[in-house]
């Protein structure tokens, strides 16, 4: 198996499959032009998120292969855990997916937000987001 | 808030959760930033969330209650089953009675009937409003209609009992076009229209034991 290697923010390498690292379709076009020799940058993603990505692409990758014994339930649950986070949190997640463009993630982590917009009021909903701005800063 | 979509977000990412708020939620939306507001009043933002695949589909049903004309919608996809009301339709135009409605591109199509005559009124999903498309060429009540490749047929009902029989409206061009003369010599209405493989308009009568298949227009327009 050839292996791709991802360097985080804090220039920290995390080490993953190649099939794996493809699901990110910023880092296969990288691969696409400079190729597997030397480890790919990634600026915008910090060690912490970057390995809750590689999670989550893991736990798919998986969950999809013949003979994988998760249910759609157990799938769900995974999702719905992995984004029951703070929303500084979810934004870097949300952050992260979108530039490393994964598809699965980024509709995962987006329509966490949608969801929160749709269940409050005009004002919470300011409200949430300003704090949550104070809270990263 | 004014600058951004959403604070601690690029406005790309934020515009990606914001596509995925759902219809009902965007007059909510309207009041908590007019960088909101300008978003869910654009074409381009409806546009993108169809290109994404984004787009919601609801069933529409007109209902009578006490003398008043509701118009209400239902998203079956949603996880709170509940129709809601959408604005009132103008009443003072269309009456309550022998007027069609038809679905097109995200916006409803409330044509004729006994007082609208050959009036049309649109409701557009995205401004949450009603307002006045181009009259049909003749006046209709009880026609039957078909949204077909874009553009509206009706067909029937016609209130003078002649002339043109079928017309198709183009909503790009806000414009009304005759179609060819149905050979039913008289004037046909309450009836219903389906559309068969996407390109043929089916016109049964209504009522009786079974239906009966009266015209078929293919490849019109």
């Amino acid at each position: 198996m050839v292996k791709v290697t991802l360097k985080s923010a804090e220039g920290d390498v995390f080490e993953v499959d190649e099939e794996l690292a493809l699901e990110s379709l910023m880092v296969k076009n990288m691969i696409e032009d400079v190729g597997l020799d030397s480890a790919i940058s990634l600026p915008n993603v910090s060690s912490t998120i970057l390995a809750k990505v590689i999670e989550y692409i893991k736990f798919h990758m998986d969950a999809q292969k013949d003979g994988s014994k998760k249910t759609s339930e157990e799938i769900k649950a995974f999702d719905d855990d992995f984004v029951n986070v703070g929303i500084p949190t979810l934004f870097e997640m949300v952050l992260a997916s979108n530039y490393l463009n994964v598809k699965s993630l980024l509709s995962l982590t987006c329509n966490t937000v949608a969801n929160m917009i749709k269940t409050k009021p005009p004002a919470e909903v300011k409200e949430m987001f300003t704090s949550a701005k104070q809270a990263k800063a | 808030m004014a600058t951004t979509l959403i604070p601690g977000l690029d406005d790309d990412a934020a515009y990606q959760c914001l596509l995925r708020v759902t219809l009902p939620s965007h007059g909510q939306m309207r009041q908590v930033s007019r960088a909101w507001r300008n978003l869910v009043s654009s074409a381009k933002f409806y546009d993108d969330r169809s290109a994404q695949g984004l787009d919601e589909e609801w069933l529409v049903a007109t209902v009578m209650l006490r003398q008043e004309t509701l118009i209400m919608a239902f998203n079956p996809n949603s996880a709170k089953k509940a129709w809601m009301i959408l604005p009132s339709p103008p009443q003072h135009i269309h009456g309550i009675a022998g007027f069609e409605c038809k679905a097109l591109g995200g916006k409803l199509y409330l044509l004729g009937g006994w007082r609208g005559k050959k009036l049309v009124s649109v409701f557009d999903s995205h401004t949450n409003r009603w307002s006045a498309a181009a009259p049909m060429l003749c006046p209709r009540a009880h026609c039957a209609s078909a949204a077909m490749e874009g553009r509206l047929y009706v067909v029937g009902g016609n209130l003078m009992g002649k002339g043109l029989d079928a017309e198709v409206y183009d909503p790009v061009e806000d414009r009304w076009e005759p179609l060819p003369q149905s050979p039913s010599p008289e004037t046909i209405a309450f009836h219903i229209a389906i559309v068969v493989d996407r390109t043929k308009m089916a016109v049964f009568s209504r009522g009786g034991v079974g239906a009966t298949l009266l015209l078929l227009y293919k490849d019109v327009g």
